[in-house]
């Protein structure tokens, strides 16, 4: 709290429309504190997967039934369907599964220190670039080794 | 404890109202694309129910409903229930940050125009629910027990995932500028032409591109590429299980038009003085109109796109997003870090 | 900060090195000898890197202020860090050498191989260079998932396969006791940074309990890369598993490195009576306890399993775990004169256990022929050198005099008589007289039995320079060990 009202008043001179007071005056202003301004959030997940589960119930409601075995099959194009599609897939969406895990948690590394960015620095910058060309290592390795591609 | 159950009762009545908003958005962006595409393909579209055909879209809701529930009997029934649940559920959470104008004061009480549009996570919860979003269509795949679901849901969580990093990169360089995650303060910090598309296009370029691949909007659709995947993941549904999944997709594209709009260009903020005062409720109808034209445009956008440009390949696609987005994503950061340790 | 930049530099260059090697192997994969010659002269540049920082006097180290050093106190720099980055070094260099003809014997070359040594040694650097439980931990992780690598290195052959999965499902579990250890001890003391912990404890500014708990578990994470005693199962199945270089790598280096973050650890936890804390606290002599009954169980075990194998690889092996018996003893001691003994001893060791790995690894055919004893049946008539150097390299195992590993075991023994310990000191004499048996016996193999198989043929390459080198460094460290003693002198 105490370095915040440090950036505050930074903030306010650079950009002279007060924001960072804003945000600290929502919060002071419906006297709440941090998690609990994040409660409408929850309530809206909940929220939107009620209404969701409203349409489903009405769809299967409303609808009307009038099952025959033909209309139970899988479909495939009107052919007697060939086997289960539980069977093994190409390995290439695993290839792009833990490329993915692996560049998403190097994003989200950077995200707290692109917000905090002007406030860190120097060293910081530095040392994000150097993650970054070590990030960018990786990738060209991937990709020169053929990980990402598709044939 | 009082202050917190009023916020929820605001938030409860907001959310109702944006639900019906939502909607209807969907419903009229659904009308839209149909006319449109008409448009570009010198034909009529729907044009009997209702004047100009604006009734169709309720026309089709309610034919919806009341169509027949074709479940196969392979199917697994709970995630094949899920699935659309999960889709229409997210599309439908995102809006809980989105700031539609500002506010208005009455007797001294600030009401914000959007369920919590201040909260200091706004950014990050929208990029963690379009990634809960890949569960919907994945599980929708997989539990069909179909090949052309199956590789539809497959495709389609590799593609989601895939942008999802170009998406998140491209966002950093607004992020290192704003400084904030908030929605609204994103906003502020954009008064008059000060949009963050002017000083973040190359960010702003792969945003947009990536909110297609998103989306799966044509040119990235193909987890439903109709030709080939006889319409993907949703192969099995019926009824108003894939009108969610529909409705889903049109609320997530009104979704990404608003986020480009507020991050990129200036949300509700209008850029010249109308000599209204702040707070007043007749300035927060012109922002909020403002709002809408600018998101209306993005929808129109993305509309006229998908009747223009042909669909990827697959490798096409994942090269795209791997070898020139991701790439450039990162060098946006780099020029945006070196211009501001420069000169900011 | 020229002079943190200067001292840093070692770091900074391995990490150019390992992005650089990546690169390398990315854009001229099909140059199998390119990776090499880029590994070789980066291990080079590293090592005269490291040899300067050990040149800058270790009080203007000392007045660095870390709080403006870029690193903010969690590098250690110069001293014993800049020593092991050379060690590393050298044991990299080493290895590779041999790698190059090995490999190509196995027909299996990979720039990939290069690329994990570097990563490997990159590692161990960190650990060496460590301040701070979390840097140690990166240091650890590094070089542990290299070594899981490297280990199924041979990705066709079973065994390979079976002692990457092996080392790998069991060092992760292992890193999992160690990081909770980590954050135990950061919850008990509430910091992560050694110094502060070393203060903290000496100010009795802890909690005992958490404290206790953190140090079990860090410690079993600790004994397991260490291959000590209870957890020492998983060794002779890697090491005899794993490719003989990568062996000779894993076994020697690891091992120092593994010891490396032993001493940085004790150093921060255990409190030297001499003048810091007016009382040493309980969980610091039950610890040293239970860290010499396993340096006594390791020994003894390792050097009783080790007789009864006929596969010469895995008699190693087991030697190995009863090495890291003896390098424990150092730890127990608790004293510099106890760390420089593991310092002095790991170096020694590190250049027999290459020598001898490497001398496998020349006589090594594929599928695993000839690592049994009976194949070395009078090898000394077919190859007098490797014959020689062999024997060299057994009787330091051995701890014979006039070797190198005679005075490692000198230095630490007296170390822990020092500290009291004169039983574990008894052990550790019976358990070397015990491996004298099977380092003897395979001289007597090599030296007064008939051959009973065909010659076998030895195509060294560059491998003859490591065995050179190793057979000189082990002589010279036995004759003037004084060379290195006076330099690890001041380092603690």
């Amino acid at each position: 709290m105490h370095i915040n009202h440090l950036f505050i008043n930074q903030k306010l001179d650079k950009f002279g429309i007060g924001l960072y007071r804003y945000s600290n005056n929502y919060l002071l202003e419906k006297n709440i504190t941090v998690l609990e301004s994040y409660l409408p959030l929850i309530f809206m997940v909940v929220f939107g997967f009620v209404v969701a589960l409203i349409f489903l119930i009405l769809s299967e409601w409303l609808g009307a039934r009038r099952s025959t075995a033909g209309k139970k099959t899988t479909y495939e194009s009107g052919m007697e369907p060939v086997g289960t599609a539980r069977e093994r897939f190409s390995i290439k969406f695993y290839m792009v599964a833990v490329s993915f895990i692996v560049f998403d948690i190097e994003v989200v590394f950077m995200y707290p220190w692109a917000v905090q960015m002007s406030q860190l620095g120097l060293t910081a910058f530095i040392s994000m670039m150097v993650f970054i060309i070590i990030l960018l290592a990786g990738l060209y390795y991937e990709i020169k080794k053929g990980g990402l591609k598709w044939d | 404890m009082p202050e917190i159950g009023w916020i929820l009762v605001e938030a409860g009545v907001k959310a109702v109202f944006i639900v019906i908003l939502i909607l209807s958005a969907a419903a009229v962006s659904v009308y839209a694309e149909r006319r449109v595409s008409a448009i570009i393909q010198l034909r009529l579209g729907p044009n009997r129910v209702g004047p100009f055909g604006l009734l169709q879209p309720i026309a089709d809701v309610f034919k919806l409903f009341w169509k027949e529930d074709v479940v196969p009997k392979a199917a697994d029934m709970g995630f094949h229930r899920l699935a659309p649940v999960i889709s229409l559920g997210i599309a439908i959470a995102v809006y809980a940050v989105i700031p539609f104008a500002h506010y208005i004061e009455i007797g001294g009480t600030k009401y914000y125009f959007g369920i919590a549009p201040n909260v200091n996570i706004g950014l990050l919860y929208i990029l963690a629910m379009t990634s809960v979003s890949v569960y919907g269509i994945t599980l929708a795949g997989w539990s069909s027990n179909n090949k052309y679901s199956l590789f539809g849901g497959l495709r389609s969580s590799a593609q989601m995932i895939s942008y999802e990093l170009s998406m998140g990169l491209s966002l950093i360089g607004v992020l290192m500028i704003t400084g904030t995650l908030s929605l609204n303060e994103i906003v502020l910090q954009q008064s008059g032409w000060g949009w963050n598309v002017f000083v973040q296009p190359l960010g702003f370029i792969i945003f947009l591109v990536s909110s297609f691949a998103e989306t799966n909007r044509t040119p990235f659709d193909l987890p439903e590429a109709e030709p080939e995947l006889v319409g993907g993941f949703n192969t099995e549904y019926s009824g108003m299980k894939f009108g969610m999944f529909f409705l889903a997709e049109y609320a997530n594209m009104a979704t990404a038009s608003a986020f480009i709009v507020l991050v990129y260009f200036g949300g509700w903020q209008i850029p010249f003085d109308i000599g209204l005062g702040a707070g007043s409720i007749a300035l927060a109808l012109v922002q909020f109109a403002w709002f809408l034209a600018k998101v209306i445009f993005f929808i129109l956008f993305f509309i006229w796109v998908r009747w223009t440009v042909p669909r990827f390949r697959y490798d096409q696609l994942m090269n795209l997003g791997w070898k020139v987005l991701l790439p450039l994503a990162i060098l946006n950061i780099v020029i945006t870090g070196v211009w501001i340790m420069i000169f900011g | 900060m020229p002079l943190e930049l200067q001292l840093s530099l070692p770091l900074i260059l391995i990490l150019i090195l390992s992005i650089k090697i990546v690169m390398v192997d990315a854009k001229f994969g099909n140059n199998k000898t390119l990776g090499f010659v880029t590994a070789l002269a980066g291990f080079i540049v590293v090592f005269i890197s490291a040899a300067f920082t050990l040149t800058i006097s270790p009080e203007a180290i000392a007045s660095l202020n870390a709080e403006e050093l870029y690193s903010k106190g969690t590098i250690t720099y110069g001293g014993f860090a800049a020593y092991f980055d050379m060690l590393f070094c050298v044991a990299a260099i080493l290895t590779i050498l041999a790698a190059l003809p090995y490999f190509q014997k196995e027909n299996s070359e990979h720039n990939a191989f290069y690329s994990m040594m570097v990563f490997a040694v990159a590692g161990m650097m960190l650990i060496a260079h460590s301040a701070n439980l979390l840097s140690l931990f990166i240091g650890i992780e590094i070089m542990s998932i290299s070594f899981y690598v490297l280990a199924g290195y041979f990705r066709t052959k079973e065994k390979s396969i079976e002692a990457a999965l092996k080392y790998f499902l069991l060092g992760a579990f292992a890193t999992g006791f160690l990081l909770y250890g980590i954050a135990l001890i950061y919850g008990a003391t509430g910091s992560l940074s050694l110094p502060e912990i070393l203060t903290k404890i000496a100010a009795d500014d802890f909690s005992n309990t958490y404290l206790t708990l953190g140090i079990a578990l860090m410690l079993i994470g600790l004994c397991f890369k260490v291959a000590a005693f209870p957890f020492h199962q998983w060794a002779p199945d890697v090491y005899t598993g794993a490719p003989t270089v990568v062996t000779a790598f894993m076994s020697t280096a690891g091992k120092a490195a593994a010891l490396i973050a032993f001493i940085i650890v004790a150093r921060a936890l255990f409190v030297i009576d001499i003048g810091q804390a007016a009382e040493i606290p309980d969980f610091q002599t039950n610890a040293i306890m239970i860290i010499a009954i396993i340096s006594a169980a390791t020994m003894l075990i390792g050097n009783i399993t080790a007789l009864v194998q006929k596969n010469i690889k895995r008699m190693l092996a087991y030697s190995s775990v009863a090495h890291a018996g003896y390098l424990l003893m150092g730890i127990v001691a608790n004293s510099p004169q106890g760390w420089e003994g593991i310092i002095f001893y790991a170096t020694a060791y590190l250049f027999m256990q290459i020598g001898a790995f490497i001398v496998l690894s020349v006589l090594e055919r594929k599928t695993d022929k000839n690592l049994d004893l009976d194949d070395y049946s009078g090898i000394s008539k077919s190859h007098p050198f490797l014959a020689a150097i062999m024997a060299i390299f057994m009787f330091s195992l051995a701890g014979i005099p006039p070797f190198a590993g005679f005075f490692g075991k000198f230095l630490l023994f007296t170390a822990a008589i020092d500290a009291g310990f004169t039983w574990l000191t008894i052990i550790a004499v019976i358990s070397s007289m015990i491996s004298v048996y099977f380092y003897i016996g395979l001289i007597v193999y090599m030296y007064f039995r008939k051959s009973n198989t065909y010659p076998l043929e030895a195509d060294m390459g560059s491998a003859k320079v490591t065995l050179i080198i190793s057979t000189a460094c082990v002589v010279i460290l036995g004759i003037f060990p004084s060379l290195i003693i006076n330099l690890i002198n001041n380092f603690f």
